[in-house]
């Protein structure tokens, strides 16, 4: 047996040992004899059109067959393993949403093997994706699961009857909202430099709320310096300052140059509050009705985490080195490293050396998830 | 809902009970006198609107011409009427009071509320209602799950939804037709005026436009290719050099005639694409291999461009020399990639 199927049949043997003591209702998604499950061991997923009738028959194929990616449908479908796609007959659609990369790009020392830095990025756009939820589209927070991707992103699932309803146009719609306005120019309006620069008043809501609120706080505080940063001539930015409570008013009827000068802020604010509120999500994973995610609780083969459902109240914790660890037993693993390794993980920060190290089974096989080392 | 408001917009569900009540046979002349107010409708779309003295005519009168389109299968004739009989509906609309347009709207989006009343009413509509009367989110005024919107905005969103519930035949496309309607609707073909029907202005006499294959992607495509269809029709305005606005033009026509589907295919996603294409500018090449792979190839014929390129196949052929995947790849005219 050469070494890469060595470490395969080992990652596998594994596998089926935690699959074997995880409880059936534990891993099965909702409805679960509606959805197409997919299994990959070499590609993400090598096999799909599988129909699991049951809890009791998931857990069974997981513990059989030990595949190292396990995914289901967003839809349910009258026949799950009906082929081609359109003779499964879909019924709902879940709606969900991936996060697989940091919206905001930020210069960094990036670890890639985990990048804890990147992950908190994620975390905190799962959490603005939940406000965009919750307080743009009203859905209630006992319909939103959060579940660790498995690798560096978070998926959402929305279950509510209306979201299962959605047609795929709604859902490129609500897709195309969180990933926000292309430019400033999609909320202010001016049909030319000599005509007035209209934009949201204060009694708008959603996108044009956010812009307005933008607004608003920085004309409230605005010094002449501020506005100068923005390229105004200091008299203008002192004017502006001096008549700061007409430009205040007018702003709250949607008229944004009041004084003269300010045209020239706005395009960059509202740009940069854009930037700053929009949740970059894996638009396909939302508006393709025949996609497949990962199945949240299945361990991840490039990784060996597990794809942990996560509290929303507990979000602003989750740190998948800690909780998402599906391999914590105190047994001991000899591998081999090409090169010396330094990261963070289950709380501790680990060094391993190059060449044959003895290593806890949970790090060894996070280690040989992502080919870094070998079995020795 | 009172018979006079059914008798203006009896495209409202109340209508049906007059349907259901009527006589069932149907004359040719009522349903010339049908396909004449279709084609009069189509010839001024500006028209105002025909108030019939009782509902059951109006309902009637409605569910005939509806009838007369579903047998003459022409979505873009169908997108046509459906526009201009809600834009009628929606100017009339302008001129009912304050309950009878909070009822008319909740026929149509059974969520909507009014806040306030007369000039500064503001009314509220729940986002899964917005959306499916083709609202558009991002420039919405959205909170916990609902659209607040003033009498116009919510008249422009009644208008989509007027215009897709006349449009949508799903249920009012009998399986066997009687001859007379058959006879009726062919009477309606040969009536529609020419502003009605695609225009076949310069604008779509490009090299690329032209093609057969293209040609037959202007009619409409099926619900799962539509996005490929927008993509190949942006290109080919790109390729034919196409102003925006006049490709934007061709793409109106396109989205009209595609089938509605379980979802609608929208102009803003026509558009989408058609800007997309215009950004990556030359980058992307026509392709009639992949026209032929989608199954755009108009029932097989074959266009100028492979016809050229079976010929040549055909002579290597006969001159013993192999063509295939190993040979590399030939361009006939630029911009093809076969
Ligand atoms: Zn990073």
């Amino acid at each position: 047996m050469d070494a890469s199927n060595k470490n395969f049949e080992f990652l596998k043997q594994k596998f089926h040992e935690h699959y074997s003591s995880v409880s059936p209702e534990g891993i099965a998604p909702s409805d679960c004899a509606s959805r197409e499950f997919g299994a990959g061991w070499d590609k993400k997923i090598d096999w799909r059109h599988l129909a699991l009738a049951s809890a009791f028959e998931l857990k069974s194929f997981l513990v059989r067959e030990a595949p190292l990616y396990v995914s289901y449908s967003a839809a349910h479908y009258e026949a799950p393993a009906a082929q081609p796609m359109e003779r499964k007959n879909a019924k709902a659609w879940d709606l969900i949403f991936d996060i697989d990369a940091p919206t905001l790009k930020v210069e960094h020392q990036h670890n890639e093997l985990f990048c804890a830095k990147c992950f908190e990025a994620v975390r905190s756009d799962t959490q603005r994706l939940i406000d965009f939820l919750v307080g743009d589209f009203g859905f209630n927070e006992k319909e939103i699961a959060v579940n660790f991707s498995g690798s560096k992103g978070m998926h959402v699932h929305v279950t509510s009857e209306e979201a299962l309803r959605l047609t795929q146009d709604a859902r490129k719609q609500i897709a195309a909202y969180i990933k926000g306005p292309k430019d400033a120019a999609a909320l202010l309006m001016q049909y030319d430099e000599k005509a007035p620069l209209r934009g949201p008043n204060a009694t708008t809501s959603g996108w044009k709320r956010r812009a307005f609120n933008a607004a608003k706080e920085f004309l409230e505080k605005a010094t002449v310096e501020d506005l100068m940063d923005y390229g105004l001539r200091r008299d203008r930015a002192q004017r502006i300052v001096a008549e700061r409570s007409v430009a205040l008013a007018r702003l709250a009827e949607g008229v944004w140059d009041a004084v003269a000068g300010l045209e020239k802020a706005w395009p960059t604010l509202v740009g940069g509050v854009i930037a700053r509120s929009r949740v970059e999500i894996d638009e396909p994973v939302t508006t393709d009705a025949a996609r497949l995610i990962r199945l949240p609780e299945s361990l991840h083969g490039g990784s060996s985490l597990r794809a942990a459902r996560i509290d929303l109240k507990r979000l602003g914790e989750f740190d998948p080195l800690k909780q998402a660890v599906a391999f914590k037993s105190g047994k001991m693993i000899k591998i081999k490293t090409q090169r010396p390794l330094e990261f963070d993980f289950d709380d501790e920060t680990r060094c391993v050396e190059e060449g044959e190290s003895e290593i806890h089974e949970g790090v060894a096989l996070f280690l040989l998830c992502k080919g870094k080392a070998e079995l020795a | 809902m009172r018979d006079e408001l059914i008798a203006k917009y009896p495209f409202l569900s109340a209508a049906k009970k007059f349907i259901d009540a009527g006589e069932s046979e149907v004359s040719y002349e009522e349903l010339e006198t049908a396909a004449r107010s279709v084609t009069s409708l189509l010839s001024n779309p500006a028209a105002s609107l025909t108030v019939y003295s009782t509902p059951a005519k109006a309902a009637r009168s409605h569910a005939l011409a509806r009838l007369l389109l579903a047998t003459l299968n022409n979505r873009f004739v169908t997108r046509r009427y459906a526009n201009a009989r809600a834009g009628q509906a929606v100017r009339e609309l302008a001129g009912e009071n304050d309950d009878d347009f909070l009822e008319i709207a909740r026929d149509l989006l059974p969520s909507v509320e009014a806040r306030g009343r007369g000039e500064s009413a503001l009314f509220v509509v729940s986002v899964f209602d917005f959306l499916r009367a083709g609202g558009g989110l991002l420039g919405a005024n959205l909170e916990k799950g609902v659209v607040a919107l003033d009498r116009d905005a919510l008249s422009a969103l009644i208008e989509e939804a007027v215009s897709s519930r006349i449009s949508d035949f799903a249920e009012a496309k009998p399986k066997r037709l009687p001859a007379v309607v058959r006879e009726a609707a062919e009477e309606l073909r040969r009536g529609i005026p020419a502003n009605a029907l695609p225009s076949m202005q310069a604008a779509f006499r490009g090299s690329h436009l032209s093609l057969p294959c293209v040609q037959a992607l202007l009619r409409g495509v099926p619900e799962g290719k539509r996005y490929y269809g927008a993509m190949t029709i942006a290109v080919a305005c790109a390729k034919d050099g196409l102003g925006r606005d006049a490709a934007g033009e061709v793409m109106r026509q396109y989205v009209d005639s595609n089938e509605r589907g379980s979802s609608p295919f929208t102009l803003r996603e026509g558009i989408a694409v058609l800007d997309w294409v215009y950004k990556h500018g030359g980058e992307i090449n026509f392709s009639c291999r992949t026209m032929r792979e989608h199954g755009f190839d108009d029932g097989g014929r074959l266009c100028a461009n492979c016809a050229k390129r079976q010929a040549f196949k055909q002579q290597m052929q006969h001159q013993g020399k192999q063509f295939g995947p190993n040979q590399p790849q030939r361009k006939f005219g630029r911009g093809f990639r076969h």
